[in-house]
């Protein structure tokens, strides 16, 4: 599914620049870089949510769901057979 | 506290099940330099930690160490699944089989179980920051090796990432360490501990 992989490369980009930061927290174009990776995987995380259910459990938005959708299948080590 | 996110950091697709490559990868999960030990090393080494920095860094790296541990436990998941009784034969699998089925259990590669002496905690930032610069550096050779055993695209992709994530948390630690021994007295030059050698806080030789 090429939402996650795109989510996951955003996702990767601001927890790269955060662990730099801890070692180098004045560092004010890092700071930036992150800002704007975290703008892009927001605005992607926000559709994917729309389109797919919630990403991350406090995600979940119930109003109009029939049921609990944090559970629903696929779990990230599940396999589709043949994908 | 900590969250889960329903995500893998790197995405593990295997689409074809080698219970051979699974006895070997198990040992990132639980043998003595993976995941499992890494995550426990960095989460209890953080509160001997003096600096904000540092606070954030073992907190950090130790968080995504337990991420890695889920995508080593996705592949040994998947590298194992849909099993018939001849290939768990011929892979070298049948011990582990009857001990866990296919379920995930913290092992080395020879077999030997997670051991709490995998990690060292020692309440002293400068030891500890040598010790994580030490792990770092044997889970990327251990990386190596096992990538050295691999044909399987499948299963070398996610291995590549999880090495470099060792070469950049080295990097990160070797920034640690710099920033804690400048906090040093500056003729501190063998980077003792000022809390116990009193003389080291003076700037005089021990």
């Amino acid at each position: 599914m090429m939402w996650r992989r795109r989510l996951s490369a955003y996702a990767f980009a601001v927890w790269e620049l955060e662990l730099f930061l801890d070692t180098h927290p004045e560092n004010r174009q890092a700071m930036e870089s992150r800002t704007n990776y975290r703008q892009k995987m927001q605005a992607l995380k926000d559709e994917y949510e729309q389109k797919f259910g919630p990403y991350v459990c406090t995600a979940a938005d119930l109003d109009g769901e029939e049921h609990w959708t944090w559970i629903d299948d696929p779990w990230p080590w599940d396999m589709q057979e043949g994908e | 506290m900590w969250q889960y996110q329903k995500n893998l950091q790197y995405p593990v697709k295997i689409r074809t099940p080698n219970p051979k490559l699974a006895k070997l990868i198990i040992t990132q999960y639980g043998g003595p330099d993976g995941e499992l030990g890494a995550s426990m090393r960095y989460l209890s080494q953080r509160y001997a930690m003096p600096y904000p920095e540092l606070k954030a860094l073992l907190s950090d790296i130790g968080t995504e160490e337990l991420g890695h541990l889920e995508m080593v436990s996705a592949m040994v998941y998947q590298l194992t699944r849909n099993l018939s009784r001849e290939q768990i034969e011929q892979g070298g699998f049948a011990p582990y089989f009857v001990d866990h089925t296919a379920g995930i259990y913290p092992q080395a590669a020879s077999d030997l179980p997670w051991r709490a002496e995998y990690i060292g905690s020692k309440g002293d930032v400068l030891t500890d920051l040598h010790e994580d610069l030490a792990a770092e550096q044997k889970a990327r050779t251990t990386y190596d090796n096992l990538i050295r055993m691999v044909d399987d695209p499948d299963v070398l992709d996610p291995l590549r990432f999880l090495r470099e994530r060792e070469i950049v948390h080295y990097q990160r630690f070797g920034e640690g360490l710099r920033l804690a021994a400048e906090r040093l007295n500056s003729k501190n030059f063998y980077a003792c501990n000022p809390s116990y050698d009193r003389a080291c806080k003076r700037g005089e030789k021990i």
